[in-house]
């Protein structure tokens, strides 16, 4: 039941917040997108020994724009977003400073939301159990500009769940996206590089477009 | 962005902002197997990297699509056609790939910004050449100092006395500057005086101390500029056996290179190699010498000298083991009326590893020589004992057909040249190679303008003689690209056979008396024969080959094999760079071959 209910829900949010963004510079980000782009995504939010919240201190986000087979590096966006509520500086924002080495380190605001989102555009979004990141992003997009993102989402971990099944019946699929590159044989990337595991990301989304294909 | 092998080739051209600005600008790219990367006749928009898999450069003039280029891991195309505007060929993935893209319009801002970068593109196969030695230098070993050295860098000051000083003024002026030599101020260039001239002078000449310095002056000096490398004055002191090499600059003594001063300079092995030639008083310590020598070429090949500098070195060397060979084997009255030649790769001084003995005997007219063959014999068995492998051909000292007077190798010579056929030609390219390492050089130059004088006019000898150079076929494609059987290619055969025995006929016909073939090449770009450009291509090809072929050697010799069948490469194995030069280089070899067929005419042959 639950498996129709939550896109049923994100429905009704994406209509109410269009009709609500309709006067405003992001009304543009509800239209469908007809190119042929999409952005593929990878994260990290708080730590390991951390719950993720809302309130989590430190998100750090890769995000990189592809285009039919051309995966565009050049164009690809590693922030670290803080909570401007918890006091600076905080260890864990640190933490996914030095780890994670992000090109920017800015406050999780308005302005830096706004960036994301036009960053994004309305392109469609890939990632690995993509739903999970957009949840516990989705507060902060609210808090800052009202709405959440609109965009189509391709979540690998299902996608790779129904291919493994339709191919290997008797493997169990897992959860874990490094095993799941190593299943599909695309290169593996470095936890610790989150450009790296988005380009991973868009590397098996081009896979599994192959696997439809045939 | 993208992390790249800063190390590679042409990155390594850039430095760390230009790569810093590289890894942000490129895009990666998936083509699945049989995709059209780019297309015949396409503008090239992008330079691709290959990250993963394989592309065929294919080329699609004829009718069926001809494989002429094959690029895997870290190979980059795409850049000739943004510079030509168009692609000439089509790239097609064979396997699933995965490209880096370096756009457009970031190359060519690379290309402004970087000219060395620039070039790589457009290089011509010198440079590329020069590039992978220097890459391989900075790979693993520093750059060898004595190849950056220069004379001017390590000469002393002349000690010059007039030629009216005394013997007794000279032996003062030494002992108070701590010299073993001096010049003496003569018309043109002085002449050299040294402590054992001075000795000889006294002692065995019964001179006064009182006799001026001009009657005991040696005239003939040895000089070198103060450009030259300090290699090339080692290398001049060991092939004149002298111990100094004065240094002259435009007709004007300014200075003097003693062996101490390179020896001080550096201690490298080569000079300890010589050192221990120069020392061997009897066969067992030159065989000892003699056995270092492919330690020697290890250690050249490792510091990045190179291969035309090693190979005057070991030439140098060469000679001088065979000489002390001869004269610890034949009674020294013999030197006067005899001249022992080597001949072959020998000849050339080419061999880099000893591979053969290829040796004759030139008497001169009239010469008495009673147990000249038991004498020759033995120089041949002392020859193999110093690690000079017998000739498979017999063309050794040992064999009497190999031994004889001027006379007899003029009557030699014509008989070759009338009769033309396969066995005589050979013998005639053996000889035209024959160089002197001891006894009379005279009665080769003797025997060497009979051959000039027989076969340098004669068009026809001449073309049959060209001919051979188009007897093995170019490992290349009918389209282009290099052959690649799974036991190799015959490096020998298709690339330095062709270079060698092309070069040594256009010497042959233009009376040129070298006999190395760089020096041939030098020769006839000078002579107007060959075009400069091309001959120093030829050249690079060569050096080239022989490189190519001296690593399978040394890989056999550190094995315990037989060095002289190593002419096997497998072209598989070869680094893109090296396989992207061995290709060029042939495609020089194919020219050069299509040159010579028009000469010579050997087209309906």
């Amino acid at each position: 039941m639950q498996r129709w209910i939550d896109p049923l829900r994100r429905a009704v949010r994406r209509e109410r917040d269009r009709r609500r963004t309709a006067a405003t510079p992001y009304a543009w980000l509800f239209q469908p997108y007809l190119g042929d782009e999409w952005v593929a995504l990878a994260w990290r939010l708080g730590t390991n020994a951390t719950p993720v919240s809302s309130t989590t201190p430190a998100v750090t986000l890769a995000a990189i724009i592809a285009r039919g087979q051309r995966i565009m590096t050049s164009r690809s966006w590693v922030v670290t977003l803080t909570d401007d509520v918890t006091p600076a500086p905080c260890p864990m924002q640190r933490r996914h400073e030095l780890l994670y080495a992000p090109d920017a380190v800015v406050p999780g605001n308005r302005s830096s939301f706004a960036t994301l989102a036009e960053f994004i555009g309305n392109r469609p979004l890939v990632g690995w159990q993509l739903g999970q990141g957009l949840a516990a992003l989705s507060p902060r997009l609210r808090r800052s500009l009202g709405f959440e993102l609109p965009n189509a989402r391709v979540d690998l971990a299902a996608l790779h769940q129904r291919y493994l099944r339709r191919l290997h019946p008797h493997v169990d699929a897992t959860t874990d996206f490094t095993t799941a590159l190593a299943c599909w044989q695309v290169d593996d990337a470095p936890s610790y590089d989150l450009r790296r595991e988005a380009v991973a990301a868009a590397l098996l989304y081009l896979c599994f477009q192959r696997l439809s294909r045939r | 962005m993208v992390e790249l092998d800063a190390a590679q080739l042409p990155f390594a051209l850039l430095d760390d902002a230009g790569r810093d600005q590289l890894c942000r600008g490129l895009d990666l790219a998936y083509f699945e197997p049989g995709e059209i990367i780019l297309e015949a006749g396409q503008a090239g928009e992008a330079v691709f990297l290959v990250h993963r898999g394989e592309v065929a450069e294919l080329d699609t003039a004829p009718q069926e699509a001809v494989r002429i280029g094959h690029y895997t891991e870290g190979d980059l195309f795409g850049a000739i056609s943004i510079i030509n505007g168009t692609s000439r060929y089509r790239f097609q993935a064979e396997r699933e790939c995965l490209c880096y893209l370096l756009p457009k319009a970031l190359f060519q801002q690379l290309c402004k910004h970087y000219p060395a970068f620039h070039d790589f593109f457009r290089q011509s196969l010198a440079h590329k050449a020069q590039l992978l030695t220097q890459k391989r230098a900075d790979a693993g070993v520093t750059m060898a100092g004595f190849m950056l050295a220069k004379v001017g860098e390590c000469m002393r000051e002349p000690l010059v006395l007039a030629a009216t000083a005394t013997i007794e003024q000279a032996v003062r002026q030494l002992n108070a500057c701590h010299a073993d030599s001096l010049l003496v101020e003569g018309d043109r260039l002085p002449g050299m005086v040294t402590k054992t001239d001075l000795l000889n002078a006294l002692i065995e000449q019964r001179l006064s101390a009182t006799v001026s310095l001009g009657q005991v002056a040696q005239p003939d000096l040895v000089t070198v500029t103060p450009q030259q490398y300090l290699f090339e004055a080692l290398v001049r002191m060991t092939r004149h056996q002298v111990a100094r090499v004065v240094v002259v600059e435009a007709d004007k003594v300014v200075g003097v290179v003693e062996l101490t001063d390179v020896l001080s300079y550096f201690s490298s092995r080569s000079y300890v190699v010589s050192l221990q030639l120069e020392q061997a008083s009897d066969l067992d310590a030159l065989a000892a010498a003699s056995q270092r020598m492919p330690e020697l070429v290890r250690a050249l090949m490792a510091q990045g000298v190179k291969l035309p500098f090693a190979m005057d070195l070991l030439a140098a060397l060469n000679g001088r083991i065979v000489e002390k060979a001869w004269a610890f084997t034949v009674d020294k009255r013999h030197d006067d009326d005899s001249c022992l030649v080597v001949m072959g790769s020998e000849g050339r001084g080419e061999q880099i590893l000893k591979t053969d003995q290829d040796n004759a005997l030139i008497l001169d007219d009239g010469a008495q020589w009673s147990n000249i063959e038991q004498d020759m014999a033995r120089l041949t068995q002392t020859l193999i004992a110093l690690g000079y492998p017998p000739c498979p051909g017999n063309i050794m000292v040992s064999n009497p057909e190999w031994v004889g007077s001027v006379t007899t190798w003029k009557g030699n010579i014509a008989k070759w040249a009338s009769l033309r056929d396969g066995d005589s030609l050979m013998k005639l390219a053996i000889l035209l190679d024959a160089s002197a390492v001891a006894g009379r050089a005279d009665l080769l130059e003797c025997v060497r303008e009979e051959l000039f004088e027989r076969c340098a006019h004669d068009e026809l000898l001449l073309s049959h003689f060209a001919r051979a150079a188009l007897r093995f076929s170019t490992p290349l494609t009918l389209f282009g690209s290099l052959k690649k059987p799974q036991h190799g290619i015959d490096i020998k055969k298709g690339g330095i056979f062709p270079i060698v025995h092309g070069v040594r006929t256009l010497a042959l016909e233009r009376r040129i008396a070298a006999t190395s073939t760089l020096a041939r090449l030098e020769a006839l770009a000078e002579d107007g024969r060959l075009n400069r450009r091309f001959a120093d291509d030829l050249g690079e090809a060569l050096a080239l080959f022989a490189e190519l072929r001296l690593r399978q050697q040394l890989a056999r010799l550190e094995v315990g094999e037989e060095v002289a069948a190593s002419n096997q490469v497998v072209v598989q194995e070869l680094s893109s760079l090296e396989r992207d030069l061995l290709r060029e280089a042939l495609h020089i070899v194919k020219d050069f071959k299509q040159r010579l067929s028009h000469r010579y005419h050997l087209e309906y042959t």
